[in-house]
């Protein structure tokens, strides 16, 4: 008898290979009636979807090692919390829950989004790749396939995975990629039915997706930082990388679909940059599945790297043949008539991202390209990626400081002395500060000077509004603040949001060009200094938690001989896979990270890396700015207002 | 009406271009120096347990060993060059977690920029090939703007920032807009 997990998917698989000819045949007769039924069956898909997914649950939680998968990736003295992130452990359960995911949002779009011919197309396209995405499920990736033996206990799960942050990095990130399915199939749409609607419709659908990628992203970030054992939070790792790809070409679509939507311009360049997102979450699965490439991430080798490049080829190719018979259907106005123009900063911001794109691309790809050419892997590290996109940044955040205050069309010579004037003051006087203060390093005060500078003009336009709410409804301050943002809240979000990078950059640069640290072994009773810190050992302690044995020292941090707190890193040894794995402890002391790992831990002395990095809150910060700012802006509903005017 | 920047106007905008350039110019410059210390060399260094980690960065036992090789060479007073000579002959070519800038490899280094390089073109062109949309589109571009009220000089208008900023404040609270905006700069 079927099992109940792979009979759901198969049912799913059918019933959404069922609405991809209902919907067909409802664009071809005309006929409402197809389209109902479609609706419907896509939703009975998705339950089955939900179903299998449950019933992994219930394998996991029952520990049915019988189930291979499971066998692999959980075990019984596995806690119950870790056992959710058992689900998407392995290349198997990953697949089936970004599965899980596109079905729903299907199920969300055919029921809420407005309907019309730009939906009935876009639907059988997210109704493929899903069906696709099934397919793979059920032949060749499947988390139920049944092991001809009961084995008494499993592998148990990688003990760097049983973190609280790798609870919630996955899921936010699968969030993100399976959200990309929905720009994608209205993009294919749009372009199949010369509707160029489709660029509103997706915006916040893209901006979703993104929210989720970036939170994705950091609670990476977060993981890495606390959990691994070399106090850092990003390690350019081509799976790192593979997520953060798709994320730039997404980041420079909001930009470039602003042109669209004022000028009905880059029309085809906008179809490009989902085409390239998609592509990019495509190959980010690749990298992940495949072992094409090393990676500390991946889930190693399996045997759907083929039908994964084959999807991506034929999307790429579907995609541009598409394109190449409507191109004379997607004619855009000039994007820009002058330089000095926010169109054309808009353009050059797009430039920067793709630029930037393409070089973490080829920095990803190239040990692949070294292998097919050479016959051998050479590694790309983090020096490469940080000396291709460090200046880019820089770039970035400097057009991000002229955007807000330059004029549409073509700003004049009055514009730029009134918007560029003080801003510019502001940087470079806080900039001589910085090297009146002590800060000589070269790189700290480009960041200084361009980030004073973006931070100002945003500030600026702000006040400068705030003050003329204040004028015409005769407030306080703090309501027309809330007037101004609330007026505008797309634009305010964006602002927030460009903040937020600008906090992070701060963040990247102090933690990185700042940062010092030791390796030192202390025994109980002594002490050790590292700059202003310095720490000294009170004991040693050791005890039994569920499924590891956690042995610490206590530690007094002292700063400039003031106490200031207690810090307890500790060893974690996990007995069932006879494994030591290093929790570092991480405090914050004002501006200052103290990041201690244990290297090595003995009844009377450990022995630590002590690292303080100062300003790295900054990033995580940042990064919450960037998630209101986003909200913000999504709540916003742009629509396509010039389209009467302007249609071509 | 078509706009013409006057001279002096032109110097002023060219002068303020000059300034942002400023600001962009050392972004293009490289950040990092030549390694001298540590650090410097073990992050470009490759661990040899197999984790693909970087050695400043792994806590591994071959980590641990090539980090204090790296230091004894540099208390031996070695130079860079020196130092990764020795390295390459005990450890081989794998041991560099970044390809050199030279041979094949320089495609790695070069290719970005000539990608960017390439987009600049395409930014050109764009800028210079592509035909106008002629005095209608730019009658309704200008009318355009106005509407959307966006908070930004537009010379063409006529309006002022503070103008733009009334419209864009008239706009979103739903007033109608009853300034033309048509009054010169």
């Amino acid at each position: 008898m079927i099992e109940f997990g792979n009979a759901s998917i198969i049912t799913a698989l059918f019933l959404s290979i069922l609405a991809v000819i209902m919907y067909i045949s409802g664009i071809i007769k005309k006929d409402e009636t197809y389209f109902n039924s479609g609706k419907i069956t896509i939703i009975l898909a998705s339950l089955a979807t939900i179903a299998a997914s449950v019933h992994l649950y219930k394998l996991i939680f029952a520990h049915d090692y019988s189930t291979e998968y499971i066998a692999l990736y959980s075990s019984n003295d596995l806690p119950t919390f870790y056992q959710i992130s058992v689900f998407w452990a392995g290349g198997d359960g990953s697949l089936l829950f970004w599965t899980l995911l596109i079905s729903i949002f299907t199920s969300i779009v055919v029921i809420r989004e407005k309907k019309d011919e730009l939906l009935q197309h876009a639907v059988p396209v997210m109704l493929a790749i899903q069906s696709y995405f099934l397919y793979l499920l059920y032949f060749h990736s499947n988390p139920f396939d049944k092991l001809d033996f009961m084995p008494l206990d499993g592998n148990g799960l990688n003990p760097l995975l049983q973190d609280p942050g790798m609870v919630f990095h996955p899921p936010t990130l699968f969030l993100g990629y399976a959200g990309f399915v929905i720009p994608f199939a209205f993009m294919i749409a749009g372009v199949f039915l010369r509707d160029g609607d489709w660029v509103f419709r997706i915006r916040r659908w893209t901006l979703f997706s993104w929210m989720f990628l970036t939170l994705g992203n950091l609670f990476g970030s977060y993981w890495a930082y606390t959990m691994l054992n070399w106090g850092g939070y990003w390690g350019w790792d081509p799976v790192e990388n593979a997520s953060f790809m798709p994320w730039i070409t997404a980041t420079a679509f909001f930009h470039s679909f602003m042109i669209q939507e004022k000028k009905q311009s880059m029309k085809i360049w906008n179809v490009l940059l989902i085409l390239a997102t998609f592509e990019l979450v495509i190959l980010g699965t690749l990298l992940t599945r495949s072992g094409l490439i090393d990676s500390v991430h991946s889930f190693g080798q399996s045997d759907i790297a083929a039908y994964i490049i084959w999807f991506m080829v034929i999307i790429l190719v579907g995609t541009l043949s598409l394109l190449a018979l409507r191109c004379n259907d997607l004619k855009s106005r000039r994007p820009f008539d002058s330089y000095i123009s926010r169109e054309s900063s808009f353009l050059a911001n797009n430039w920067i991202f793709i630029g930037a794109a393409f070089a973490v691309v080829w920095g990803t790809l190239y040990p692949l390209v070294s292998d097919i050419f050479r016959g051998y892997r050479v590694m790309v590290g983090p020096k490469f990626f940080n000396e291709v996109t460090i200046p880019l940044s820089i770039a970035l955040i400097v057009l991000m400081g002229i955007c807000p205050l330059i004029g549409w069309r073509k700003a004049s010579n009055k514009n730029l002395k009134n918007s560029y004037t003080y801003p510019l003051l502001v940087a470079v006087v806080t900039t001589i500060l910085s090297v009146i203060l002590g800060i000589r390093s070269i790189p700290a005060l480009i960041v200084a000077l361009t980030c004073v500078f973006a931070i100002s003009t945003h500030g600026l336009d702000t006040i400068r509004a705030v003050k003329r709410t204040i004028r015409m409804e005769d407030v306080g301050t703090l309501s027309a603040i809330y007037h101004t943002i609330n007026n505008n809240k797309r634009k305010y979000g964006g602002y927030i949001a460009h903040i937020g990078i600008i906090v992070l950059m701060i963040g990247v640069t102090g933690s990185s060009l700042y940062q010092y640290e030791d390796t030192t072994t202390i025994n109980v009773g002594d002490s050790f200094t590292l700059g202003d810190y310095t720490f000294k050992m009170n004991g040693v302690e050791q005890y039994t938690k569920l499924n590891k044995i956690v042995s610490f020292g206590i530690f007094d941090v002292y700063k400039n001989n003031k106490y200031i707190g207690e810090m307890d890193p500790a060893m974690y040894y996990y007995p069932k896979q006879d494994q030591d794995v290093s929790k570092p402890y991480v405090r914050t002391f004002g501006l200052d990270d103290i990041y201690i790992s244990a290297q090595g831990i003995s009844s009377n002395s450990e022995t630590l890396k002590i690292k303080v990095i100062p300003l790295m809150n900054a990033i995580w910060y940042g990064a919450t700015l960037i998630m209101i700012g986003t909200i913000l802006a999504m709540l916003e509903i742009v629509e396509n207002r010039r389209l009467k005017l302007y249609e071509i | 009406m078509k706009y013409k920047f006057g001279l002096r106007q032109s110097l002023g905008i060219r002068l303020r271009m000059v300034l942002l350039m400023l600001i962009l110019l050392p972004s293009i410059m490289p950040v990092h120096g030549e390694p001298v210390h540590e650090e410097d060399i073990t992050e470009i260094l490759r661990c040899q347990c197999g984790c693909t980690m970087i050695v400043k960065d792994c806590s591994c036992e071959e980590a641990v060993n090539i980090r204090q090789v790296v230091r004894d060479q540099i208390v031996a007073g070695k130079s860079d060059k020196q130092i990764f000579s020795y390295l390459e002959k005990t450890y081989g070519e794998g041991i560099f977690a970044v390809p050199p800038k030279k041979g094949f490899d320089l495609s790695l280094w070069v290719l970005p920029g000539i990608g960017v390089a390439i987009g600049g073109v395409v930014l050109y062109r764009v800028k210079h090939n592509s035909s106008g949309d002629g005095d209608v589109f730019d009658d309704e571009y200008r009318q355009f703007l106005k509407e959307q009220g966006t908070a930004g000089v537009i010379t063409d208008t006529g309006m002022s920032y503070e103008q733009m900023l009334d419209l864009e404040y008239r706009k979103n609270m739903g007033l109608k807009n009853d300034e033309d905006g048509d009054s010169s700069e």
